[in-house]
């Protein structure tokens, strides 16, 4: 189904925040090092990175924004440390096994709305995830 | 951004966090917040600031529990 730029899909939360899984979404370029960074032209690829990754482990590959922050803390565009410290203290309940990250930076956005963006709520909508967190950069 | 809309239309609820209100409001996001004085390249906290970055993402979560109207960005400080 496809939706009118105009509607805004919008899904109720009815749950208490200790009783949620929740799933980390980011544009900001971050990627594990070991996979291939994005296409800095322009990439509507995405990485699944999974939640218990130590953050020395990531980076950002994005050249439409300073990095500089990220590049010295992931957790400012992507706070994996944080939601895993927030699931130990009981704040959330847990993180899902994965995280994602893209680009955000494109041309093609018709391949972002066809293939990406579904693939992506399609893989957290049959996971554990309760909520989703979305960071840009 | 996209992304978000398709996750909210497979049916979970989403909170994006923002450092440019006035872009994103062009993408209608489902729900959103700006934590003012963060910049770009910084939306969480800067850098090291293991408490500023644990405040905003206690607010951005805890504003799912207090529903607003779909597609405004609310402020948090």
């Amino acid at each position: 189904m496809e939706l009118s730029r105009r509607a805004i899909p919008y899904t109720p939360f009815e749950k208490e925040l200790k009783d949620c899984t929740v799933a980390l979404v980011s544009t900001s370029g971050t990627h594990l090092k070991s996979q291939e960074p994005y296409d800095v032209s322009g990439d509507t690829s995405y990485r699944v990175i999974p939640s218990d990754t130590p953050a020395s482990e990531l980076m950002v590959s994005h050249e439409h924004y300073d990095h500089a922050q990220a590049d010295a803390d992931i957790n400012a565009v992507f706070p994996i440390d944080r939601l895993r410290e927030m699931a130990a203290d009981g704040f959330i309940k847990a993180v899902n096994t994965d995280f994602y990250g893209m680009m955000g930076y494109t041309l093609k956005m018709k391949g972002v709305l066809e293939e990406t963006a579904p693939e992506i709520a399609r893989k957290l909508e049959r996971s554990a995830t309760d909520i989703v967190l979305l960071t840009g950069g | 951004m996209h992304v978000q809309r398709a996750i909210e239309a497979a049916g979970l609820p989403t909170i994006l966090i923002t450092v440019d209100p006035a872009q994103s409001a062009q993408a209608r996001p489902p729900r959103a917040v700006h934590p003012t004085g963060h910049g770009i390249g910084y939306p969480v906290g800067p850098a090291g600031d293991k408490a500023e970055q644990r405040r905003t993402l206690e607010a951005a979560l805890t504003a799912l529990t207090d529903p607003i109207e779909p597609g405004t960005i609310r402020e948090i400080s």
